[in-house]
């Protein structure tokens, strides 16, 4: 019998932005769960706080949370927090498919985006499948969880057939032809 | 890249107040620091990442140091397991 299921952990904190799995990846200190709370109190919800436990099954790649530390959260001076209790259970899932990675990277190290009409993208290899991955400086002055949801919900777009960069040169083309 | 087999021998294995003495003492260094227990390597500068381990005491670990500097690094976390993170027991 063919085992297609190959496992491994990973350093990030999954959370689900309307149907989109996103894996917030960054170093420790970064900001990552502080991100993850205030994107759950913008109604998205929590899969796995820091470790999350990946299972690859044949082309898709789920994401699950350690039985331990389901439902927690752990904010930097706040403490530990268990999210069914403070909002509900609709704010948790305990696995869900990895669609995209946002790599939280510090502004100084950050390789200069060429193109500023699109988030710098790349890929990562997980388990032999390449996941889309975005990097995004993480600029403490900018509205860090509003970027991060215009990220996903720009990038959920495209993949539903509408490619935002070339209706606007579409438009400009007409305009400077016309 | 530096990997050394431990065991956890204070009594109350890998339990919060320990957990905060390696994560600080991690984050003292650039390398990427890695706890491997079971089947999970776990990134020691991150303090949920440790808890999910569970490791009690007698538990067999690696430790896995990869940076400029490695050497450093592995051997402070050595001398705090091996000191049973200032514990009595």
């Amino acid at each position: 019998m063919q085992n297609n299921l190959k496992t491994k952990s990973l350093h990030g904190t999954l959370i689900k932005i309307d149907d989109c799995g996103v894996v917030l990846a960054a170093d420790p200190g970064t900001g990552k769960s502080d991100l993850a709370l205030t994107l759950i109190d913008r109604g998205h919800v929590l899969i796995a706080d820091d470790c999350i436990d990946i299972i690859r099954n044949e082309n898709k790649l789920l994401g699950k949370c350690p039985a331990t530390t389901q439902q927690f959260l752990l904010i930097h001076d706040v403490g530990l927090i268990n999210i069914h209790q403070l909002y509900s259970h609709e704010h948790t899932l305990n696995q869900c498919e990895i669609n995209l990675i946002i790599l939280l990277v510090s502004p100084e190290q950050t390789k200069k985006n060429e193109e500023p009409l699109q988030p710098l993208m790349t890929h990562r290899d997980i388990l032999g499948l390449l996941i889309p991955e975005i990097h995004l400086p993480a600029n403490k002055n900018r509205p860090l969880p509003l970027l991060i949801e215009i990220l996903v919900k720009n990038w959920m777009l495209k993949k539903t057939g509408y490619n935002t960069v070339k209706d606007f040169m579409q438009r400009k083309n007409k305009k400077e032809s016309g | 890249m530096i990997r050394k087999k431990l065991k956890i021998i204070n009594k109350l294995g890998l339990h919060a107040r320990a957990t905060m003495q390696l994560v600080n003492t991690a984050a003292r260094y650039q390398s990427e620091i890695l706890i491997k227990y079971k089947n999970r390597e776990v990134n020691a500068k991150s303090i949920m990442n440790l808890m999910v381990l569970a490791a009690s005491q007698g538990s067999e670990i690696e430790l896995i140091v990869k940076g400029e500097d490695e050497e450093d690094a592995a051997k402070a976390v050595i001398q705090l397991i091996n000191n049973r993170f200032g514990e009595e027991e």
